[in-house]
């Protein structure tokens, strides 16, 4: 019972984070309809950012997520004109250009990190996080702990401003029609810049939690991106409750297989469940994605 | 009469490739003749900083050797180009990687790549091509028992080296009765995890528990079952990575276990450097460090550690190295050494690399980074068996040889202090 117990512990804490990773993509996609392939090079500069910030002004690797989140929204932001034009207008395969666009980004990312951060691994640690609370034989790191409370309040803050915000019910309006969206006066040009302003920003902010918990280096990216695909393909593409589920999933499956089985059955099971539910459900867990 | 404008496009197009080409085969011709050494390993993926310190060990090797002249054979230098060829971390690649560069480019030997999958990958295909290879990192035991007659090591394998900090903690007071092993899944780390269980077994240490773990995986939940297990030494078998991971969760978690001894992060300088103060007490495995010096040396340019520590500080700006880069220098002497007695040109024919095969089996030398010899026979073969494991802690932020073997007679400092007393 204690195993279970702490197995789930361990599993949703981590969902939490993976909750933050998913979101902006599944946003992103749902909005301008590109799957973004530099979502793990966002992350990892994420991480790097706070760790520079770290390193040279002494602030908590925490404390730097606001700042992390400015930057790489107005990063995002800036960038995604060129994306849209990439993706949309009477070019053939404009999705696919998209696609192979964001592809292009993360490789110069990764190469580019690679040789101005060398390819040692680093990690985060924070005085916010230095502390473990023990309930019997339960165990709850803070690191965890914190970084799931910081993935709650972003995700709770993101949800309010999408469903309770004149400039969320926008999003949202260019999320499911951009064409009548068009009609009723909004810049689905800006929208979509916002959107993915959000997307990039909420993905860096990911990137030093994940430093925080793990290690990180100009690599990571690849690992990253696939469990945000998954999640947000088990979620149901485009659809933000779907994803926050499909986070808390993942997370407990690694969990739950790792204590009762084996480890090495983590992506055995993970990619069982994907199969099932997108058989069963091609829309993703909740059923309402975008097939 | 009228031409094709097609027609003399792509004549101009042909006549100008092949002036390019031409104009490049005169430019090779005129350049002094090479030794062309391939160099496997990995480059870009998760090994990637595994591969970064092989490149390291060689680099330092061949510009140190091109500085003075080059390998001297059969009384004139000769310079070494190295030809780089990344394995991208996986096995597969480097096996696709290594039968391309053999195809691709002339190479007099080989310098192998930092994993032990990937060595083994590369094993058949440099025994199908004849072309000598030297790994300066891999530590799985089966690639010797694959017995690939093109393929030698300067590093002993796990079984061997891991079995250091095992035998130092045995003999601590309380005795350890209890561990739990958690390893990669990987072929070297497993092995490791292997070596690490038997030799419990052997010394009487109980066995609570041995996960197997991915690379990518969340450590948690499996250090939590660890946690549970309650045992007094805590084995991970790992690569840099996810040890320093490993010892963030275990601290995460509050592990307070008698020992931590893990294969091979601790050697990496990024181990301390992320770890901060949260890696001291750590215990680990290696068969070199910067301050331990041999004796009646007669191979190679440095005749002290303490010589080649300082051409490595000076040439990457780092403070810790780690024997796999001393390693992998050693494997550049020891194709010297052979090269010199085999009295090979570069260029070498299969008849030359099968001579130079006889001659690396016949090395018996003495360089900064220790005794190198290959045996013929028996489980090791052509793996470099003569250096001794040393058991090393990382005591105020360095890793330091403690024990017998200790230069400083340095103690193990156990049990280590639980993690709130630190």
């Amino acid at each position: 019972m204690n195993l279970f117990l702490q197995s789930s512990i361990d599993g949703l804490l981590i969902g939490g984070v993976l909750i933050v990773l998913s979101l902006g993509m599944s946003l992103a996609f749902g909005v301008m309809r590109i799957v973004d392939f530099a979502v793990g090079e966002w992350l990892m500069l994420g991480a790097f950012t706070a760790f520079f910030l770290n390193s040279n002004l002494h602030i908590d690797p925490l404390l730097t997520t606001p700042i992390v989140f400015v930057v790489f929204a107005l990063v995002g932001f800036f960038l995604q004109p060129l994306i849209e034009h990439v993706s949309s207008g009477k070019r053939a395969h404009a999705n696919l250009m998209g696609l192979v666009l964001t592809f292009g980004i993360s490789q110069v990312i990764r190469g580019s990190s690679l040789g101005l951060f060398g390819k040692d691994n680093h990690s985060l640690s924070s005085a916010l996080t230095d502390f473990t609370w023990f309930f019997g034989p339960l165990v709850v790191p803070g690191a965890r702990v914190v970084t799931f409370a910081c993935g709650l309040l972003l995700t709770l803050g993101f949800l309010f401003f999408l469903y309770r915000t004149p400039l969320g019910l926008r999003v949202r309006m260019v999320s499911q029609d951009k064409a009548s969206a068009s009609l009723l006066g909004v810049d689905s040009s800006r929208i979509n810049s916002l959107v993915y302003a959000l997307h990039v920003g909420l993905t860096a902010v990911a990137g030093v939690f994940i430093g925080l918990l793990f290690t990180f280096s100009p690599e990571i990216g690849a690992r990253y991106a696939l469990y945000t695909f998954f999640v947000v393909v088990l979620g149901g593409m485009g659809y933000l409750p779907g994803a926050i589920v499909a986070a808390l999933v993942l997370g407990l499956v690694q969990s739950y297989v790792t204590a009762f089985l084996d480890s090495r059955y983590i992506s055995l099971a993970s990619f069982i469940i994907l199969y099932l539910v997108l058989v069963i459900s091609p829309k993703g867990i909740l059923r309402r994605g975008l097939v | 009469m009228k031409y094709s404008t097609n027609g003399l496009k792509i004549g101009l197009a042909l006549g100008a490739v092949a002036l390019i080409s031409s104009g490049a085969i005169l430019a090779q011709q005129g350049k002094p003749a090479v030794f062309k050494v391939g160099v496997v390993t990995a480059l870009s993926g998760d090994n990637a900083q595994g591969g970064a310190t092989t490149k390291r060990g060689y680099d330092l090797w061949a510009n140190k050797v091109n500085s003075q002249g080059g390998i001297v054979s059969d009384g004139k230098k000769y310079k070494v180009e190295l030809v780089y060829y990344d394995d991208q971390s996986s096995g597969a690649t480097a096996a696709a990687a290594c039968e391309r560069m053999l195809t691709e480019q002339k190479l007099d030997f080989i310098l192998g790549p930092y994993a032990s999958s990937a060595t083994r990958a590369c094993g058949p295909i440099v025994d199908k091509y004849k072309v000598p290879m030297i790994t300066g990192s891999a530590e799985n035991p089966a690639i010797w028992k694959d017995k690939y007659k093109f393929v030698f090591g300067t590093i002993p394998s796990v079984d061997i080296i891991g079995a250091a900090p095992i035998r130092e903690i045995a003999k601590g007071n309380p005795k350890p009765q209890s561990m739990y092993i958690v390893g990669l899944d990987d072929p070297f780390a497993k092995a490791g995890a292997d070596t690490f269980k038997k030799l419990a077994e052997q010394l009487g240490i109980k066995v609570l528990g041995l996960d197997i773990v991915p690379a990518d995986a969340d450590f948690t939940p499996v250090f939590s079952k660890a946690k549970q297990a309650n045992a007094d030494i805590l084995a991970m078998a790992t690569q840099p990575e996810q040890g320093i991971q490993m010892m963030k969760v275990v601290k995460q978690l509050r592990i307070n276990a008698k020992a931590f001894v893990q294969h091979t992060a601790p050697g990496f300088a990024d181990f301390t450097t992320a770890l901060g103060k949260d890696a001291e007490g750590v215990i680990g495995a290696t068969v070199w460090q910067p301050d331990i010096e041999y004796k009646f040396i007669n191979a190679g340019a440095w005749k002290s550690s303490k010589e080649w520590f300082a051409d490595y500080q000076k040439a990457y700006n780092r403070n810790t190295a780690e024997y796999t880069e001393a390693g992998c220098t050693a494997a550049g002497i020891v194709f010297e050494v052979a090269v010199k007695a085999a009295r090979v040109k570069p260029g070498m024919n299969e008849a030359d690399r099968i001579r130079l095969v006889g001659e690396l089996e016949k090395v018996n030398i003495r360089t900064f980074y220790g005794p190198i010899s290959f045996p013929t026979s028996g489980d090791n073969y052509h793996d470099n068996i003569k250096l001794q494991p040393l058991p090393f802690q990382i005591q105020n932020g360095r890793p330091v040889i403690v024990g017998a073997k200790s230069p400083d007679k340095t103690r193990l400092v156990y049990p280590t202090p639980a993690w709130d007393k630190r």
